[in-house]
């Protein structure tokens, strides 16, 4: 897919965020799907009130057109869907309870809606590991496990699913301080990607029309004590 | 490094659904790693993906 509007919902994550950026270098036009204003993590309530910055300004100034809307309120997609032919997904949740509302029914809700409004292909970044029996108990996992085989499903729908290996990033969130806080003697081999690199991936599946499901890990196998050390020797720490 | 013992974080999960789906999360990698072939990132998606030292020097560059 080489030419055609993308709406990018989850564009201010991570993953989201970068794959703006790299949809756009790729020559895609780009809209970023945005709840409201920033800062708060308040539900989308219109324009942002006078002063307050809109969560999307930043991908505004890389070139992207923003949205407001919520996946969680479908009367709100199909007006962010119009004149799309693609969507990324890069939902993302912290919860349980929030994990069956975001990544499985708003998921459904954004492929309703692309359906309807005539966008034949979606990207979907899950999660490796998703479907293991252990992730049962882990609502994030189970929910984007629920959401794949819905959208590996739609037959009129062009899908591909990504499941990143362990992001990079999480090492510098379980950092306090000089310390590292890892739950768990977590001893077995860990893959890494940057979520730069995931997004990077996003774009490219959408630029080289991959579809089916892939796992996305880079070159690095490290336990997250090695992970920890290398991270440590990066920063001079030796 | 602390590794805190995953029955403490389960503790602290019954007071924040939050910490409660972290320690989910962290009990699956502890039992069953998280390992993936690199070989799609570099050869489907053809991404020249960064290692953890490399990454680092731009987060913090």
């Amino acid at each position: 897919m080489r030419e055609g509007r993308i709406l990018v919902a989850g564009a201010t994550g991570r993953v989201g965020s970068a794959a703006v950026r790299h949809l756009l270098e790729a020559g895609l036009e780009v809209r970023a799907l945005v709840r409201g204003a920033a800062g708060k993590g308040e539900p989308l309530r219109g324009e942002p009130l006078r002063g307050e910055p809109l969560r999307g300004e930043p991908l505004r100034a890389l070139g992207a057109e923003v949205r407001l809307g919520d996946v969680m309120r479908p009367e709100t997609l199909a007006p962010a869907l119009e004149g799309c032919a693609g969507v990324f997904s890069a939902l993302s949740s912290s919860t349980n309870r929030e994990a069956e509302a975001v990544e499985y029914r708003g998921n459904v809700n954004l492929l309703s809606a692309a359906r309807k409004a005539g966008a034949r292909r979606f990207v979907y970044s899950s999660a490796l590991l998703a479907d293991h029996p252990l992730a049962r108990r882990v609502g994030t996992f189970r929910e984007k496990a629920r959401f794949e085989e819905v959208l590996l499903g739609a037959g009129d729908v062009s899908a591909t699913v990504l499941r990143p290996a362990m992001f990079m990033e999480t090492l510098l969130m379980a950092l306090g301080g000089p310390l590292a806080f890892v739950p768990g003697r977590q001893r077995l081999p860990v893959r890494w990607i940057s979520a730069d690199d995931a997004a990077r991936a996003a774009a490219r599946a959408f630029e080289r029309d991959i579809t089916g499901r892939h796992e996305l890990a880079g070159p690095e196998t490290a336990t997250f004590d090695e992970a920890y050390r290398l991270l440590s020797r990066a920063r001079g720490g030796g | 490094m602390l590794h805190p013992p995953l029955f403490a974080m389960r503790l602290a999960g019954r007071f924040s659904a939050p910490v409660r789906e972290l320690a989910g999360m962290f009990a699956l990698f502890d039992a069953a790693g998280y390992a993936a072939d690199p070989a799609p990132l570099r050869d489907v998606f053809g991404v020249e993906a960064l290692a953890i030292e490399e990454w680092a020097g731009r987060v913090s560059g």
